[in-house]
């Protein structure tokens, strides 16, 4: 590690990200002290802090699983993307004091083990009505943990972003397990139909969000795949005018994920998949001469792939054709940061 | 995200969505618990003549009454419960639920005083035995 190491590289987005997610975080936890103060004033502080950062965290993974899908179904919300990991991490926090409290509250008081407890408290676990549901928030705990302690770039970097997303998707156990931790513990104990309500609603958004996403992308692909005409191993992608200026046309061909963006009156090809974290270049914008990431605004050159320097990031490119009105790509991959000219449009 | 992380995250949601909704509906199907549904008492203020007192680590159960005869539980929480929610019975008939420390008063009826009485406090989640005692 050098000096000059710094664990988080703060920049403007990052704190105006943070300190709204903050005030969000302070104003829920305000407004539900303040509501379950006035409806059971004889609450004790532990039973308020395990009620309120219970919901809170399980109402922010629920924003955290809906940010995905909803900046693939609109670019409006790919902002809310931009510094996900951190509102995750403080997530992870928030339910982590839920759950030490709930263990001092409930098992740090017997002549049993307090971890050991919770598995033995309550072993109806034949029963789907009995479960002992605090089994289920322990273990999505543990999995909120992983994530949370590898959410660093450190092991972005180490394990390759195709491992660490491959190990980020176990967020859905974990959103699972919570499902099931409060449809069999608080619900079945409450008897206000307004939290069944709640989580009901939120369980429709977050599966509807995903499969909508999925879908709608899955028929882009197959739309795409059917329309595709080839010449001399170039593959036809669509009219100049298709393309807006200074964005990008995202096409698969041959199994490649390509980005064609337009730029200065020329087109030039590059792989869609950002070196960072596998995000969707395509869906970024030309900003100062560089294709810039949406999701967390790394930067390479249109014309060989190369971030610029001092980063050392590159991208495969592609070849591109202009006949006519129309724009070819020949889907062969030339090796990372290989220099390839634009097509020019006249 | 590479295509293949892409069809991985919705492989999940179709495979995952049908039983997440089927097992919030089951749970909804076997809300609340039958000795739930019923509504618990309000809480009372407590009757000055002790009639009966027995202290326990953790309780202390007394039978009070009042100038005009009627008689009350009162149980103090001494010592955090050590489950989630508990219920206070009397000859097996619920008299409300017990919640954070401190005193809980239940108004006691011809049947639920009548002596002997016992008294039992029961873990809500699956109905077993915290404390019995009983009173004369």
């Amino acid at each position: 590690m050098g000096a000059t190491y710094k664990p988080i590289l703060w920049n403007r987005q990052k704190r105006v990200y943070d300190r709204i997610m903050v005030a969000l975080v302070g104003l829920y936890l305000l407004l539900f002290i303040g509501m379950q103060l006035l409806w059971h004033p004889d609450l004790t502080a532990e039973t308020l802090i395990i009620r309120a950062t219970g919901s809170l965290a399980f109402v922010m993974l629920h924003v955290i699983l809906a940010i995905g899908p909803l900046a693939r179904l609109d670019k409006r919300f790919l902002p809310l993307l931009y510094n996900r990991r951190h509102l995750g991490v403080t997530m992870f926090l928030i339910a982590l004091i839920h759950g030490v409290f709930n263990i001092i509250q409930f098992h740090a008081l017997g002549d049993t083990d307090p971890i050991l407890s919770i598995f033995t408290a309550n072993t109806n676990y034949n029963s789907f009505q009995d479960f002992p549901f605090q089994v289920l928030g322990f273990f999505a705990l543990i999995i909120l943990f992983l994530m949370a302690a590898t959410s660093h770039d450190f092991w972005l970097k180490n394990l390759s972003p195709y491992w660490w997303k491959s190990l980020h998707i176990i967020v859905y156990v974990a959103y699972t397990l919570l499902v099931f931790h409060v449809m069999l513990g608080v619900v079945q104990l409450e008897k206000s139909p307004v939290g069944v309500a709640i989580m009901g609603l939120g369980l429709l958004t977050i599966s509807g969000l995903h499969l909508s996403a999925g879908t709608l992308e899955k028929r882009r692909l197959r739309e795409q795949a059917n329309k595709q005409k080839t010449l001399e191993g170039f593959y036809e992608v669509c009219k100049v005018d298709e393309i807006p200026n200074d964005r990008a046309k995202i096409v698969y061909l041959d199994k490649q994920n390509i980005a064609v963006f337009k730029y200065d009156n020329k087109v030039s090809a590059v792989n869609n998949i950002c070196r960072h974290q596998n995000g969707p270049i395509g869906e970024g914008k030309i900003l100062n001469g560089c294709i810039t990431c949406p999701w967390h605004g790394y930067q390479y050159y249109p014309q060989n792939g190369q971030s610029p320097p001092p980063y050392t990031e590159k991208l495969e490119t592609y070849d591109v054709r202009i006949v006519g009105e129309k724009v070819w790509v020949n889907p062969t991959p030339y090796p990372e940061g290989t220099e390839r000219p634009a097509a020019l449009i006249v | 995200m590479v295509p293949e992380l892409r069809k991985r995250h919705r492989l999940f949601w179709r495979l995952a969505s049908l039983p997440l909704l089927g097992g919030f509906l089951m749970a909804i199907w076997s809300l609340p618990y039958p000795n739930l549904q019923k509504d618990l008492p309000v809480p009372q203020l407590l009757f000055s003549q002790v009639l009966q007192t027995v202290d326990t680590a953790g309780f202390t159960v007394q039978v009070r009454a009042n100038e005009t005869g009627t008689n009350q539980l009162a149980i103090e929480v001494t010592a955090p419960l050590s489950v989630f929610s508990a219920l206070v019975y009397s000859n097996d008939l619920l008299l409300g639920s017990l919640g954070a420390k401190g005193q809980h008063v239940f108004i006691l009826d011809s049947l639920s005083a009548e002596p002997p009485m016992r008294v039992s406090i029961k873990n809500a989640l699956n109905q077993s035995i915290l404390y019995q005692t009983t009173l004369k």
